[in-house]
Parts: C-alpha cells; structure tokens; sequence
C-alpha cells in the first residue's frame, strides 16, 4: 500500500517534471537562433566570425548599433519600409473596411462570390503574378518608386484584411446602426460614426497585420526596387548577407532594429491576433 | 390637356424616382468597388497575362524590347525538356511535405504539454511563438549564420558532441543543402501550427475529457480515438494552410540557397524569379507561373470547401 503510493507519487513528480523538460528544450530551440543574433550584435569586430566560436562579449558595446547608420544606407532603407508599410496599412484599411461594410451590411449582389474569391486570392503566392504585375509597374512608370510598391501591397493585403473586419463589422448589432438611419444618418455617415468607432480593436488589429504583411515582404521589394534609394529594409538586409566580407554584427543589429517593430506590435495584440487568425478555423 | 399633362408629369416624376432609386442601388456598389478593382488588377489581370505570356516568345520584363511572337505550347514543352518543371516541382513537394510533416508532429507535442501544465504557460507561450513572430528574413539571417562552416554554431555543437567529425558546409553542399533548410523553416513554422493546435485542444469539452478518464483510457490512447478525433477540423485546415504557405515559401530559401547549389533546392517560387529576372525567360517563368497557380487553386478551393462546410454547420 505505502509502496503504491509511492510510485503514483513518484510517477506524477517525473511525468510532472518531464513535461517541463521536454517544454523548455523546445523553448531552447526556438529561443538560440535569435538570441544568437542579439548576442552577436554586441560583440566587437573581433569576437564574431571566428573559431571557435565566443558565446558572451567580453565588453558588450553599441558600436555595431552606432555604425550601422555609416555602414550602409541602412537609413534610407528604414525610412523606406516605414514608410512602405505605413501608407501601404492606411490605404488598405480604407478600401477593406469600405469592402467590408458593403459585404457585411449591404445585402450586394454576388456578396459571397466576392468573399470566396477573396479567400483564394488571398492563397496566391507573389511569386504565382511576380511576372504580370513587372509588366504593369513598368507600364504605369512605377518601377523603383515606393508607390509602386505601396499600390501592390495594397491589392495583396486587401482579401484578408476585408475577411477580418468583414467578421468584425458582423457582430456589431444591427439595431445600433437602425437607430442612426432613423436619425436621418446616410449609410456613408453610419459606417464612419457608428461601425469604425464600434470595431477599432479590430480595425487596429487588421491594421496591425498589414503593417507587418508591408513589412516583411521580399519578393515585390527585390524585384521592383532595385535602386538602393528605394530598397526596403528586407532587401537591404538581403543584399547584405549576400556579400562576401560581411560585417555579421552590425547585420545582426540591423536585423535587431528590423525586428522590434514586430515585436512590438505582436506584444500588443497577442491575444486578438491568435483568435483572430483561428476565428475562421475554430468557428462554432 | 390638362390631365394629360399632369399624368405626363407623374410618369417622369415615377421614372426619374426609379431612376433615382437604381442610381441609390447603384451606389451601394461603389463601396466594394475600390476593394474588388485592386484584387481584380493582381490577381485576374496576371492569370490571363500569365496565359498570354506563356504561349509567346520571351519579352524582357523590366527594360522593354523586341515585339513577342506567339510560339504555342513551346514554352511549356521546354520547361518539361530541360527538366525545370520536374526538378522544382519535386523539391517544392519534398520541402512542404517534409516541413509541414516535422512541424505538425513538434506542434502537437508542445501543444499537448502546453495543455496539461498549469505553471509558467503563459511564459512558454509567449517564448514558443518567437520564430514565427520574427521576420522571415531574420530568421533566414540567423539560420545562415548557424549553419555557416567556418565559425556557425552547428558545426561547432555537432563536432563537440562527435556526430561529425569536420566542419560541413552545409548551405553549399548538395547533399545537405536541402536538408538544412528544411530545418530551417521547421523551426519557423512549427509555432503558429503549436498555437492554433493548442486552441483546438482548449475548445475540445472538458465532459468528454474526464468521460475519457472514467472509461481507464491510457493518456495516449485517449489522445488518439477521443480528443484528436474531436479537433479534425482544426487540424484538417492547419495542415492545408501550413502546405499552401509552405508550398509559396520564397523569403527563406532565396536568402539561404537561391535554389542552389546544382539546382537542388530550387522551388517553384525561387525558379520563377530566377527564370523571369536573372535569365529573362518570361515566357518559361509564365508557364510555370500558370501551373503554380493551378495547384494553389487546386488546394484553396479544397480549403474553403472544408471553411464553408465547417461554418454551415
């Protein structure tokens, strides 16, 4: 009897322990590529890129930080991202919550045609038009500006961005909205005073992740932006790792700068933004 | 006359009201209107341009030329011939397979421990989603630089613990390039399918869990007849949408191989941008542009079927 329990006791402490185990090896690996970047990036030029190789600065220092701003035109091309993802996240939240209400509120014709199309596109890789859409940016004279780069992130980011406020603009009663019309409000005036303010955690989440969907993006940025005036961070970056005497530490803080953003924004909104990206899976 | 006139005068009142009113209904229209014209202008415009491009001789893209000539299914005859379509197709197949594969079993470990601890959940959860929360092109810088032979920390932990016994290049080596970017991109994706399982596994009733637990059922047992069958749904479209996305992957690989070395790790994405803006084979690229397409709609279709299915319900 006392022997039983103690191997139930035993049993429960190990399997109890084991799972944390097992947890924080992957917490590991998913931690050490990234902290291996941070620690880099405050090593002096002599401690990266040698072997073997040294874990912890001596004298950890912001020099890579300071330098990367002489180093390359590294500050065009934050300007250009920030820029890129800012106009890029406003005009899409414009045209999608516009898109969004008509779908949602207007009983439009072909309603769901539209949201199944929307769903497909929104599937398609860049690579999948990279050729057609070259072809037009250099007909309509957008070839390395940002506005080119803008324009087509906005058509890239509008299905799913429309999903999203689509399923916000939904479960806001329309009750509210009738009370509005009785007061003589247009359905323009309804949507600007009564669903925008009523849904801006959602608006601010989809605005969220269009900033990033900007943000990130390669492939347009590599191809349409070929001068470094108008290279966007991820590009920048990409030429870099790319060349043969490559400074890793100042990369590495490059790569640190790229990525608070990110950080950042995910920090803020990680709970909506995971049951916003599996609302549609988990739909009761 | 009187009447007359005033019975004409009804008639283009009631028109000009219907008129009115169509025009009210139009107008209803024009909040969609910006929204589908940008979709339309990415994603009709470049199936029917990719159509047309493909069946003409090759144009340069960026810099204007020579008047294509239309070729017929040349184009597609010699991606097959040169074995470009085979090749890329191959490796796009064994890289989302393999990654979707690795990741999903990692992602319902995790998922399932991350569900039975009580301690420090939130603080696994919040570190567990790094790599998917970072930019691609970081994590392709830091994988780079892991795996780089003469100083990455790969070569340096496998050497210490005996598993080789000199420095691979691994990203340049054919034998081990595909490999390690595989690796790679497990490590980036296997958080978001961590997530989205373990939402799954919350929404599963806790009545049918303990049910479970009265029957005796073993922990793995109960996992596989009762809780897994009960999130089908959920892994059902992980899977799909972890393999479209895979299968779209370019940020990582054209950072970390650019397809190479001999061609072994080129994908169908890596290949387009390869074929259109380093040889400027646009005609080659649209082809292979249309048959990406084709299998990405094959896929999204399914997708929205199992959505649609699932919302009706």
């Amino acid at each position: 009897m006392n022997s039983h329990m103690n191997i139930n006791i035993f049993k429960k402490t190990v399997l109890g322990s084991l799972k944390h185990i097992v947890l924080i090896i992957f917490i590991i690996i998913a931690i050490v590529p990234i902290a291996w970047i941070i620690l880099t990036s405050f090593k002096s030029t002599s401690e990266v890129a040698v072997w073997p190789p040294i874990f912890f600065p001596k004298h950890p220092s912001f020099v890579a930080y300071l330098k990367i701003w002489e180093y390359a035109p590294f500050g065009i091309f934050l300007k250009n991202s920030v820029i890129v993802s800012l106009f890029a996240g406003t005009f899409t939240i414009i045209c999608s919550s516009m898109a969004a209400y008509g779908l949602a509120r207007l009983n439009l014709r072909g309603t769901k045609f539209i949201l199944s199309a929307f769903l497909i596109s929104q599937m398609f890789p860049g690579a999948s038009i990279i050729i057609p859409v070259a072809q037009m940016i250099v007909k309509m004279d957008l070839y390395n500006t940002l506005t080119g780069l803008i324009l087509i992130y906005t058509a890239f980011l509008i299905p799913f961005s429309t999903w999203m406020l689509y399923g916000y603009f939904r479960t806001i009663p329309k009750e509210l909205e009738e009370a509005a019309f009785i007061d003589g409000c247009s359905r323009g005036r309804s949507l600007i005073k009564v669903i925008l303010p009523l849904s801006l955690p959602g608006l601010g989440a989809t605005f969220i992740f269009c900033f990033l969907g900007a943000w990130n993006e390669y492939l347009f940025a590599l191809v349409f932006a070929n001068d470094y005036t108008v290279r966007t961070l991820p590009v920048g970056l990409g030429t870099l790792i790319g060349q043969f005497n490559t400074s890793w530490e100042r990369l590495s803080a490059a790569a640190i700068i790229f990525s608070i953003p990110p950080l950042i924004l995910f920090l803020l909104l990680e709970r909506s933004l995971v049951s916003g990206l599996t609302a549609g899976a988990m739909k009761e | 006359m009187d009447i007359f006139k005033k019975s004409k005068n009804k008639t283009d009142n009631m028109t000009i009201a219907l008129r009115f009113k169509n025009l009210r209904a139009m107008s209803r229209y024009l909040y969609i209107m910006p929204a589908v014209v940008l979709v339309a202008l990415i994603v009709i415009y470049p199936i029917i341009s990719n159509i047309i491009n493909s069946l003409q001789t090759d144009k340069r893209l960026l810099t204007g030329g020579a008047k294509p000539a239309f070729v017929g299914f040349s184009n597609f005859i010699s991606a097959w011939n040169e074995g470009l379509f085979q090749v890329s197709l191959k490796n796009s197949l064994l890289f989302t397979i393999s990654s979707v594969a690795i990741a999903f079993v990692f992602g319902l470990i995790i998922s399932v421990l991350l569900n039975r601890v009580k301690r420090f959940r939130v603080f696994y959860r919040v570190l567990i989603v790094v790599p998917w929360v970072i930019s691609p092109m970081v994590a392709a810088l830091s994988w780079k630089f892991l795996f780089n032979d003469s100083f990455g920390l790969i070569n340096y932990f496998f050497l210490k613990i005996g598993l080789i016994n000199e420095k691979i290049v691994w990203l340049g080596n054919f034998k081990t390039a595909f490999m390690a970017l595989t690796i790679a991109n497990i490590w980036r994706i296997f958080p978001f399918i961590t997530i989205m399982l373990l939402a799954g596994l919350q929404s599963v009733s806790k009545d049918i869990e303990e049910a479970a637990e009265i029957d005796g059922a073993g922990l793995v047992q109960k996992y596989i007849h009762i809780i897994l069958p009960q999130m089908k749904h959920v892994i059902i479209i992980v899977i799909l949408l972890q393999f479209i996305w895979n299968f779209n992957e370019f940020t990582v690989i054209q950072t970390l191989t650019q397809g190479g070395p001999a061609d072994s790790t080129v994908v169908l994405p890596v290949l387009i941008h390869k074929l259109g803006f380093k040889y400027w084979r646009a005609g080659t690229a649209s082809a292979l542009s249309l048959i990406l397409s084709l299998i990405i709609l094959i896929l999204s279709s399914l997708y929205l079927r199992i959505v649609g299915r699932k919302s009706d319900e």
